[in-house]
């Protein structure tokens, strides 16, 4: 047996291991393979991180080409280890504080274009030449705005318009999450069957 | 009958039952015909449109539990993007496990069946410690800069003959092709890369996500979106060579009967026991 | 002072970066753009540690103080000093470190996760009942939409796919246009706040 049947043969092992939960709900052999899956995968982490990315950070870039910059952020990624140490979170939280500004910050500067672009893009032309076009864009349109009409939680919505506004909204929003739910399914019955044919086709050889 | 018992089937026979339906098609395939939508079109004539030599950036943003459905996709890309000469760098920043290795094995198994050789007509730099935005905005100026001047493997970048022409996202790069099953992904290649640069985004999502990338789709910010296994075997179909995609769809088929017909169960069962109930 | 930095560090940093992208600085704003984006890549680099530590930390403890199962923990921890040594000398690419990525840990992963598929399956069967006409709306939809999917749509009722595809096309991509925007608004908002100091739960001071 080759290298590669030994690794289809684990390959059904662990899928094995992980379905027995299905049977007998939590056991032995799953909980195993749980900490194992945690366990390497945190190893593998640790390990990818120096090797491709620390170790050339530190010798090519900053001892090899002098960027001795780069050691300012070093020290702010040191720093979040001070949550550790009883007394000093509040060092860790200057790192996190970085964080969060630079992630915050140009979330803010980079977002506007793409919403925009959304919101433009709804109100678009209701009278084209083409019948299904111009019902398609009226219906589009419609949806759009009665759904964000049903989100509007703090108006007042007992009566009018904006009562049948909401509630025209409400339906569209339901076939909107009925067509998600028909995706969901397809999308997690292929990985059953991808799956299946780790099983019965590399393993076992039993389909082709 | 007791139609009521419909309601309380233990789920362990309905999960034994769905195994069943899955495995049928497998042993005696039916080779329905898969019809193409615009949008997998769309996808295509996107990368056609790329002239031969071209630059395409991978994105493989996707981690181990979505890959049977998205592993297609990426083996259908490479095959049309290597029959144009076009050059391929990939990534994959959703999963670190996964990004580094499985993606690679992917495409190089294409590339070997196509005689491209790594390095120098394509390159993967695997998964990066906090990508978005860092990685990428210094990607975007300098992929040496960004990726550490290292492959996934930790070889040196500077020393492959493809990182010599290509060096930065914003001047070298004519498409990006990216998969994905959540965040990181498409929302942020497109908010990062593809509006301010005018970079064209296209690619292929999970179907657990699709519905939510129709709007994008619509308004043109993405040109066309495969979703899940059904659009893979769609742009396998227009790529020429049938793969995963294609063959999973057989049990695709007698998998959503069965759901339908457990639908149908649990609401016969409801509506039996609910008529009883008021009769009492 | 240790609660105010922290939030004075978040209004800088964010003013910073949105001063970047909005004003034209030049050469001089391209070269702090990138010395930031450096700077914030090194430091996420080396705060590696800071989720194995974390478990690390956690499954210790389970095992010093013989909480149920603590077995588990002990494995877990073995299993990664372990694969850590494995990898280290194998290297990421070796033979022995992609068997175990690719044959058990990503396995594994893969099927935790397909298991959701089972339970869509019971779900399907268990939670779906026709009990209004919100409910009737989505199991229409949700039924249109794994038959047009699947081939075997068009096999039972010609065209199901294109009904399927304009479902997806016209009512979904409206409704999920409707609550994108609501959500983007938010989380504008949520930003702003954020980037003001109003929103102070991460610094463990509350709100």
């Amino acid at each position: 047996m080759g290298a590669e049947q030994w690794s289809f043969m684990f390959k059904t092992l662990s899928i094995l291991a992980a379905w027995s939960y299905l049977v007998k709900g939590d056991n032995p052999i799953y909980t195993a393979a749980e900490h194992f899956l945690v366990g390497s995968a945190t190893a593998y982490g640790i390990v990818y991180t120096i090797q491709n990315q620390i170790v050339p950070r530190i010798v090519d870039d900053i001892i090899g080409r002098g960027k001795w910059g780069y050691v300012f952020g070093a020290i702010l990624g040191l720093l979040i280890y001070f949550s550790f140490v009883k007394g000093q979170e509040w060092i860790a939280r200057i790192t996190m504080g970085f964080w969060i500004g630079y992630g915050a910050g140009y979330s803010l500067a980079y977002s506007p274009p793409v919403f925009l672009k959304q919101v433009t893009d709804t109100f678009i032309n209701l009278r084209t030449g083409d019948f299904i076009k111009s019902f398609n864009n009226i219906l589009y349109f419609l949806v759009a705005v009665t759904a964000l009409v049903y989100f509007a939680f703090t108006l007042k919505k007992d009566k009018g318009p904006l009562y049948y506004g909401s509630r025209f909204g409400r339906y569209a929003l339901m076939v909107a999450f009925g067509s998600a739910y028909g995706s969901i399914t397809m999308a997690y019955l292929s990985l059953i069957i991808g799956q299946l044919e780790i099983i019965l086709r590399d393993t076992l050889h039993l389909i082709k | 009958m007791d139609w009521k018992k419909l309601q309380w089937i233990d789920v362990r026979i309905l999960y034994a039952i769905i195994i069943v339906c899955l495995m049928i098609p497998m042993f005696r395939p039916v080779g329905l015909p898969v019809a193409i939508s615009d949008n997998t079109r769309t996808v295509y004539n996107t990368v056609a449109s790329v002239p031969d030599g071209g630059v395409i950036w991978v994105s493989h943003d996707t981690g181990p539990g979505n890959a049977p459905e998205l592993n297609p996709m990426i083996t259908a890309l490479a095959r049309q993007a290597f029959a144009k000469n076009c050059k391929l760098i990939s990534t994959s920043l959703f999963n670190q496990t996964f990004g580094p290795g499985t993606t690679f094995d992917i495409i190089d198994a294409v590339a070997k069946e196509m005689g491209k050789e790594y390095g120098v007509d394509w390159v993967h730099l695997g998964y990066r410690d906090n990508a978005w935005p860092a990685t990428i905005r210094l990607m975007i100026d300098n992929i040496l800069e960004g990726a550490i001047n290292r492959d996934w493997k930790g070889e040196p970048l500077d020393k492959m003959p493809l990182m010599k022409e290509v060096k930065s996202i914003k001047d070298d790069v004519d498409l990006i092709f990216c998969t994905t099953v959540g965040s990181p992904g498409y929302s942020d290649w497109m908010t990062y890369v593809s509006e301010p640069l005018h970079i064209p985004l296209t690619g292929g999502a999970s179907l657990t996500m699709y519905s939510g990338v129709q709007p994008y789709i619509r308004s043109g910010q993405l040109k066309g979106f495969l979703g899940g296994l059904r659009g893979a075997a769609e742009y396998e179909q227009l790529v020429g060579v049938p793969g995963a995609g294609l063959a999973g769809m057989d049990a695709q088929s007698l998998g959503h009967i069965t759901v339908i017909v457990f639908l149908i169960l649990g609401n016969v069962g409801y509506f039996v026991s609910k008529r009883s109930a008021k009769k009492e | 002072m240790k609660r105010r930095l922290p939030l004075l560090v978040v209004l800088v940093t964010a003013l910073v970066c949105m001063g970047l992208k909005f004003l034209n600085l030049g050469e001089k704003g391209a070269t702090l753009a990138t010395d930031l984006d450096t700077i914030v890549q090194t430091s996420y680099l080396f705060a590696f540690l800071f989720g194995p530590i974390h478990l690390i930390r956690l499954h210790y403890s389970y095992v010093q103080k013989r909480r149920p199962n603590w077995a588990y923990s002990a494995f877990l921890l073995g299993v990664c000093a372990v694969t850590t040594v494995i990898f280290f000398i194998n290297k990421i690419d070796g033979p022995v470190s992609t068997f175990i990525i690719d044959s058990i840990t990503n396995a594994t992963d893969s099927a935790i996760y397909a298991m959701l598929g089972f339970y869509v399956c019971s779900a399907a069967y268990r939670s779906f009942k026709l009990k209004n006409v919100e409910a009737t709306i989505l199991l229409i939809a949700a039924v249109i939409l794994m038959l047009g999917q699947a081939p075997i749509g068009d096999a039972i009722i010609p065209n199901t796919s294109k009904f399927a595809q304009w479902i997806l096309d016209v009512p979904n991509s409206a409704g999920m246009r409707g609550i994108r925007i609501g959500a983007s608004i938010g989380a504008f908002a949520a930003s702003i706040r954020v980037i003001l100091g109003l929103e102070r739960s991460w610094t463990g001071s509350g709100s």
